[in-house]
């Protein structure tokens, strides 16, 4: 076709003008479907940290800090629950199972999770997944503990290594429960999910180093040595949150309003799912802005791209006019403009996509350690493909501009040589 | 006998309010003759050749162009009609430049084939027209801008005699060689519209190249308004 060749011949012709609009058309399709990925996979990933579990229940809070520190390991709890509290809820006839949960103390960074075998057999993750082990068993003493896919990469352990925890948050802690050494017995399958990040322990390993400690701080000569059998059979005062399965979804409500009127003490029960829509909505603000900013990022690149072709139209006029005395319609020149403006949309489209796969593929490793976020690869997905499509609509409508223009000049006596 | 050109009545201004700028009571150029038109710049040549090649629709009369009334066509009609019928030269810039000469060539063929379905030009006839215009062949896949003016504008007389057209319109097309190249390219360019009896209507200033065309025509003599009357009018506009 003579008009695809003459097309693109011309953009050839103006290599530097035009491959700078390309680039700022792969930027900005970058940026675009960049963000919309991203958008998707966080929300995806985000949903898929919790499910099966019916009620979380915690120290009378917002609903969504519970959230946060008990499944997400954001954030501290404002108070504990008491484990007297937590039996009676747990002797509850509608409940199947609970979770305890105790927090505050890390390993390397990684958050440090008191709890007991139910933990394994119940908890839940995407759709109604299982935690399975990739190598060894639950933790059954006290000085045992299953650490996560991701904290067994990063810090290369295996089974039958041994760790020590620290008190409190950080990777440098200046008190360490260096006297009692945990052996990781087991290392979970990774799930995408802050399990991955978490280092598990029994709630009696949570309560023994922390024997003879008062306001988080070491007391010299306050430890007494305990034995095994001691040790198995303690009994923590206290937890930071749990979670609970119901024996009918019905009862949901009526135990929510139970904790959440407990005399005993002050507690909350909340709804993961709801609790998640809740968080979700917060950062809706922030991913609202997002799109826009990169859909506004989009419109400037196009618009410079109609810029750019209007600019050359003047400098092109001549090369017109003998497109014109040697019989082009005026349509002719519109549709070469055209053509041009989507050259180089398919151009700066391609780039962009080919820049995309490769962040992407370096990019979630990184990802997944820093955040937990595990993003495919596979962006062009859904909205992509609609984004895409109105691109192309778009650049047709902008190239318009100049090609209306061209189309304007064809008409009279400016696009002539005489 | 059928005519090249014929004007009648025929009247051209910018505007519907605006006095004429051009205004033809008669004129006509028989077939395969070649005319030498001149005079002063704003006496409306350019505006004749734009309306000759149907840029540009006169509001009163009527141009008949090789049989045809080629201002009651429809802007569509006349682009088709321009490409199968008609060659241009302009004063220097006629090729895409950054198309091959080849390119440039066929590319006007193509457009001429949308009315003469039967027209074919192959490689060897590109070969054989440059042969005639004194050029290389070599030159067919060079890209135009490559090429001097001079081969530019003798690639110019190809491409706007590929297609046979029956009118070749030529604008100043000497004024960006020096005088010794303009004389050779004069008489290259005659002897092409002779040998594929193309009409020619060639625009100058310069009277010395006069002498090679059969009528020498001041455009003056046939625009009915005058062309101090159209600067005075343009200044009275401005003012």
């Amino acid at each position: 076709m003579m008009l695809f060749k003459v097309a693109w011949k011309s953009l050839l012709n103006r290599k530097l003008t035009v491959s700078l609009t390309i680039v700022s058309i792969a930027i900005s399709v970058f940026v675009l479907l960049g963000v919309e990925h991203i958008r998707h996979a966080t929300k995806s990933s985000f949903t898929k940290t919790v499910s099966g579990v019916d009620l979380i229940v915690g120290a009378r809070t917002g609903q969504i800090n519970l959230l946060l520190y008990s499944v997400f390991r954001i954030g501290n709890a404002t108070n504990n629950i008491s484990w007297k509290s937590y039996q009676a809820l747990a002797a509850n006839p509608k409940v199947a199972w609970s979770i305890p949960i105790s927090l505050g103390d890390s390993h390397q960074g990684y958050r440090v999770m008191g709890t007991t075998d139910d933990y394994f057999n119940h908890f839940k993750y995407a759709d109604r997944q299982a935690l399975e082990f990739s190598k060894g068993h639950a933790f059954a003493g006290v000085f045992e503990t299953v650490v996560g896919a991701e904290v067994a990469k990063k810090l290369a352990y295996t089974v039958g290594d041994k760790i020590t925890l620290a008190h409190g948050m950080g990777k440098v802690s200046f008190s360490n429960h260096d006297e009692h050494p945990f052996v990781i017995t087991g290392i979970l399958k990774p799930t995408g999910t802050p399990v991955d990040q978490t280092v598990h322990v029994s709630l009696q390993g949570i309560e023994t180093i922390h024997m003879g400690w008062q306001n988080g701080v070491k007391i010299p000569g306050r430890v007494q040595s305990q034995s095994p059998s001691e040790q198995q059979q303690l009994v923590p005062k206290s937890i930071t949150a749990l979670m609970l399965g119901l024996n009918s979804k019905i009862a949901t409500f009526a135990i929510q309003r139970a904790v959440n009127n407990y005399r005993q003490e002050a507690l909350m029960a909340i709804l993961p799912g709801v609790a998640l829509a809740e968080l979700w909505q917060m950062m809706g603000i922030m991913e609202k802005v997002l799109a826009l900013i990169s859909v506004l990022v989009l419109a400037a690149s196009l618009i410079g791209m109609s810029t750019m072709l209007l600019a050359s139209m003047e400098e092109r006029k001549k090369e017109l006019a003998v497109l014109r005395s040697i019989g082009a319609h005026s349509s002719f020149i519109v549709l070469l403009i055209e053509l041009e403006a989507l050259f180089i949309l398919a151009i700066g489209m391609l780039i962009g996509l080919l820049l995309l796969s490769l962040t992407m593929v370096l990019l979630q490793p990184y990802l997944s350690y820093h955040y937990g976020l595990f993003i495919g690869l596979n962006f062009l997905t859904g909205n992509a493909l609609t984004y895409l499509g109105v691109i192309f609509i778009a650049t047709a409508i902008l190239a318009l501009i100049p090609g209306l223009v061209a189309y304007k000049y064809s008409l009279g006596k400016s696009l002539s040589q005489f | 006998m059928k005519t090249a050109i014929e004007i009648k009545q025929m009247a051209f201004s910018w505007a519907k309010q605006h006095n004429p700028i051009i205004e033809i009571e008669h004129w006509q150029l028989a077939i395969g003759q070649s005319v030498f038109l001149y005079g002063p710049s704003g006496s409306g040549k350019s505006t004749l050749l734009n309306l000759l090649s149907g840029i540009l629709v006169p509001q009163r009369g009527e141009i008949n162009l090789l049989g045809q009334t080629f201002s009651l066509l429809s802007n569509r009609q006349r682009d088709n009609f321009r490409a199968a019928n008609i060659g241009v030269i302009f004063q220097q810039f006629n090729l895409i430049p950054y198309l091959s000469v080849a390119d440039n060539i066929r590319i006007a063929v193509k457009f001429a084939q949308k009315k003469k379905p039967d027209l074919i030009v192959h490689e060897d006839d590109m070969a054989e027209l440059l042969e005639h215009l004194s050029l290389s062949t070599d030159l067919l896949n060079q890209t135009a801008s490559q090429l001097s003016v001079g081969q530019q504008q003798r690639v110019a007389i190809a491409r706007a005699l590929i297609h046979k057209p029956g009118l070749l319109i030529a604008d100043e097309p000497t004024s960006a060689l020096d005088s010794d190249s303009r004389n050779g390219f004069l008489k290259l360019f005659l002897e092409a519209a002779e040998k594929y009896q193309s009409s020619v209507i060639f625009v100058s200033h310069d009277r010395t190249l006069s002498d090679y065309f059969e009528q020498q025509i001041n455009i003056n003599q046939f625009n009915q308004v005058s062309s101090q009357f159209t600067i005075n009018k343009e200044f009275n506009d401005a003012i």
